[in-house]
């Protein structure tokens, strides 16, 4: 069966199913906060729904058969035949975990056991028998003659003369759609909606199939029904066309694939995978029992989600968009080298016309007087000429302007492609928090903000340990216990804020709580114990150079490793992470009143502005960021320290590195005029000795692929003009093998 | 592969049947053939403009400018411990050697030859691998040998030649 499922199928459903489990999850935490938010509950069985329909078609049947208990457990409480209580949502969220589970497995290749989900299932099956099962047993029966049988499969309920009529109809190019109507069971004509709809979606398609039939509907209300149809239509115009409010709650429209349909085949040929199954199935489809009062109320939340789905979408290939974003690379490339170009060209044109005044004024004083008219003339030419050649450099000066304008804004657009909300990020955060706030017996408010901050693709996986190992020391060691706030007369719940904003070229994340502060006496003591300074450093210090010890390697300790983030990540690896991505973490805490994280991110890993110089004629790229100034050195002006070159800048000693030393293993000869770049790394200023300094230029960045590609200092590849390759200087991996190297006393050996 | 180097291990005698098996290209290491699986390659390319990149172990030519993308370009000779003539070279500019780009699983890389024999069909029958094979060719990178047309060819194993590279760049 895998043969018939094309890879795109499989990644789309994963894409989308990772989403909608995500939703699911803070659905429960909502609802868990108000257990009567109908609107929640609708979320959560919708999103149980499609990945069960969505893991059918691709034959993922662990992932179908598991989420069909849930959704049944789900269309219970939708019925209001189940009440909202906390050990349910722990449950539910349970099994939300499991089905996560479960699609990682399956993106790796492999499928979960029976032994992942067997005991919540029992768990979940113990539910629907109890509560409300006795009431509707009745009920079961009579349902019994609805096929159940064949809604297993998704599209299953499609006979084989529709079948064909479909494949006909995607075999020459006309799309069809299965079109899915949740009525509202409030509506006082619930009992034509389907008519209604029915009736609008016939205006513009041509229906091949209801399901259930019309014969049914016109029998009694269902509460949901298909329409399998053709349409040249699009989907946003179906959705604006026939999503009544009234009548509607939710629409969903599928296009049909053709392998959808050959998928049945397979699935039906092999038997169904529905057998036993019919039981199971009835319950859901009970629906005799009036909706409880509390589902009425769905208004306000619904039509934000409405407004959110109406906003057309498209999904693209990542990588295609980096392919787009190499080729606008290439575009900034050659925009820099024209401006060069003309930068030249000026500087001709002017030395032109000087030699020319030159040229002229010894004419007169020299009074050639051979055959004057005839100089004239030449020169009359000449002026003419330059003349004309002045108003297309301005024009040229003109259109390279504009050029410049156009490659930006089509860079910033490009580089918009990469970027997301960081709510992608942000999403799991109330539940981590809930959970280890639980764990610890604290009680923590998380409020988010700025969720609709964007952020480059590339950082919503490097970001998430870094920012949950800040919150986890927030719950941790800010947030007290309840005793301890109320002996402090603060209110017995903590509050912890992440905040997320663009400031200029940067991305700011901040992560606050009303704990009880950092102690820095504390982190005096402790980084003395664990020898990170010595006495006379630890009285030397300022409060905010204490402050930053909490960076240091070596300052947490191991023991701290928790369930929240599975592995014992310090500050300092928090430090490096952001570093490694270009940005910066800083520290604000009060005594009792709180702490505050901020981390501070450029606002794309795609792009970075630069300064292009070479070192023994290759190209490096010092981020423009790291940049303080460029001087221009002489051989007496570097000082040793302990065997070490200085340099001193206005009374800072600043450590020198020569990049040809480091890079090419050739030593320095003692010359005059060396360009040394003064950058900043963390704290601490650094030199770094160049050859030569080509130019600021924005530069694409090239990862390496880290399986293979290792040099130390070096972060990353770029192109520059004419195809070759340049280095991106990693400012913190320089240093750190500096010093690895003088402390082991040799240089690297190997390619140099 | 592995199934057929379990049968010649048992030396379970099956009729032969010549079934093409495999698709391999095929190129010098001076006077050696060597192949690697077709399924692989990506694409073949002149050695040129490969950039020496710092400080990395010596298997590592450099870096090439793929279209856009900067992938690693290592020296199949240095690999399987043979000379080479590119020793403290920067920039390698030769027309007279090929790249062969590899896409294995993510990764892609390509392997310095000095020229390209032909494209390979491997009949079941004309291919040997096992253990006793990879001890023989006293290389633990070559997995069997192709018997073809009066020629030794020395199978590579892509799944090792990578682990290989990517452990001796942890180390580096």
């Amino acid at each position: 069966m895998m043969e018939v499922i094309s890879p795109e199928l499989v990644n789309d459903f994963m894409s989308e199913a990772f989403e909608l489990v995500q939703n699911m999850e803070n659905s429960l935490l909502s609802l868990e906060k108000n257990p009567n938010d109908a609107s929640a509950v609708a979320e959560i069985f919708r999103a149980a729904h499609t990945i069960k329909g969505g893991a059918g078609t691709i034959g993922f049947v662990e992932i179908k058969e598991f989420t069909h208990r849930v959704e049944d457990l789900l269309d219970r409480v939708r019925k209001g035949e189940m009440q909202i209580d906390p050990s349910l949502v722990s449950l539910l969220l349970e099994a939300k975990d499991v089905i996560e589970e479960m699609l990682h497995l399956r993106q790796q290749g492999t499928q979960a056991n029976s032994e992942l989900y067997e005991a919540l299932l029992a768990r979940i099956q113990g539910y629907l028998s109890g509560g409300g099962s006795s009431s509707s047993s009745s009920v079961m029966v009579k349902k019994e003659n609805v096929s159940p049988r064949k809604e297993e499969v998704s599209l299953g309920y499609l006979t084989s003369y529709e079948r064909s009529v479909i494949l006909e109809f995607l075999k020459q190019n006309y799309p069809v759609y299965e079109l899915y109507y949740v009525f509202n069971e409030n509506y006082e004509m619930k009992d034509v909606s389907a008519f209604q709809i029915y009736a609008l979606v016939g205006d513009f398609a041509q229906i091949i199939r209801l399901e259930p039939s019309l014969e049914v509907l016109e029998k009694e209300f269902r509460p949901d029904f298909r329409i399998v149809a053709m349409t040249q239509k699009d989907e946003k115009f179906i959705y604006e066309k026939t999503f009544m409010k009234d009548l509607v709650t939710d629409l969903r429209i599928r296009r049909i694939q053709q392998a959808d349909i050959e998928n049945i085949e397979t699935v039906m040929m092999q038997g169904g995978i529905s057998s036993g199954e019919s039981q199971n199935r009835s319950l859901s489809q009970e629906k005799e029992v009036s909706p409880s009062p509390s589902l009425s109320s769905v208004s306000s939340p619904k039509e934000k989600t409405e407004e959110m789905k109406a906003a057309p979408t498209i999904r693209v290939e990542s990588n295609r968009i980096d392919e787009l974003l190499n080729l606008v690379g290439e575009l900034v490339i050659n925009k820099s080298l024209l401006a060069e170009t003309s930068m030249a060209m000026m500087q001709d044109y002017n030395g032109i016309r000087m030699i020319l005044k030159q040229f002229i004024a010894g004419l007169q004083s020299l009074q050639l007087d051979e055959t004057p008219s005839r100089n004239q003339e030449l020169n009359g030419k000449l002026r003419g000429h330059l003349l004309a050649l002045e108003k297309s450099l301005e024009q040229y000066q003109d259109i390279l302007q504009r050029f410049n304008q156009i490659s930006s804004s089509l860079q910033e657009n490009v580089t918009g492609l990469r970027m997301v909300p960081i709510q992608q990020v942000f999403a799991r955060f109330p539940r981590l928090v809930r959970d280890q706030a639980q764990r610890l017996g604290k009680q923590v408010e998380l409020v988010i903000e700025g969720v609709e901050t964007e952020i480059d693709k590339g950082m919503v996986d490097d970001l998430f340990d870094p920012l949950i190992h800040i919150l986890r020391n927030s719950i941790d060691h800010g947030i007290e216990s309840p005793e301890v706030r109320r002996s402090k007369g603060k209110p017995e719940q903590g509050r912890i804020l992440i905040k997320a904003f663009h400031e200029g070229e940067n991305v700011f994340i901040e992560v606050s709580d009303d704990g009880q502060g950092i102690d820095i006496e504390r982190v005096k003591q402790k980084a003395l114990e664990k020898k990170l300074i010595t006495p006379a450093m630890a009285e030397s210090l300022s409060a905010k150079e204490l402050l930053a010890l909490i960076f240091l390697p070596g300052f947490s300790t191991a023991k701290e490793i928790t369930e929240l983030s599975g592995r014992g990540v310090g500050m300092d690896v928090v430090k490096k992470k952001i570093e490694q991505m270009g940005g910066s973490v800083s520290v604000f805490t009060a005594k009792d009143k709180g702490t505050k994280i901020q981390v501070r991110l450029p606002l794309t890993l795609a792009i970075i502005q630069g300064l292009h110089v070479t070192v023994a004629d290759f190209s490096y790229i010092l981020p423009i960021v790291a940049i303080d100034e460029t001087l221009i050195i002489d051989q007496k002006d570097i000082i040793e320290i302990e065997g070490d070159p200085h340099l001193n800048v206005r009374g800072e000693f600043v450590p020198i590195l020569f990049l040809r030393e480091f890079f090419y293993n050739e030593k320095k000869t003692s010359a005059d005029h060396m360009y040394c770049i003064i950058a900043r790394q963390g704290e601490k200023h650094y030199g770094l000795v160049v050859d030569e300094i080509v130019g600021e230029q924005d530069v694409v960045i090239k990862p390496f692929n880290n399986r293979l590609m290792k040099s130390p200092g070096i972060a990353a590849g770029t192109i520059i003009g004419n195809g070759n390759i340049g280095y991106i200087v990693d400012l913190a991996g320089l240093v750190q093998a500096t010093r690895r190297r003088t402390e082991t006393g040799e240089g690297l050996h190997g390619n140099s | 592969m592995e199934i057929r180097n379990k049968r010649f291990e048992t030396g379970e005698e099956t009729p032969v049947v010549t079934t093409i098996v495999m698709q391999c290209i095929s190129f010098y290491l001076g006077d050696q053939l060597y192949a690697l699986g077709m399924d692989h390659v990506e694409s073949i390319l002149f050695a040129r403009r490969i950039f020496l990149l710092p400080n990395t172990h010596d298997k590592l030519l450099g870096v090439y400018n793929l279209r856009g993308e900067i992938i690693p370009v290592y020296s199949l000779r240095r690999i399987l411990s043979l000379p080479d003539v590119y020793q403290g070279k920067r920039i390698i500019d030769d027309d007279d050697r090929y790249v062969i780009v590899v896409k294995y699983q993510r990764n892609i890389l390509g392997l310095m030859v000095d020229s390209i024999y032909k494209h390979l069909e491997v009949a079941e029958s004309e291919y040997q691998g096992g253990d006793h094979i990879a001890k023989w060719s006293q290389h633990a990178l070559i997995s069997g040998v192709i018997l073809k047309e009066e020629n030794e060819i020395l199978f590579i194993d892509m799944d090792k030649v990578v682990s290989y590279l990517s452990s001796l760049n942890e180390k580096g």
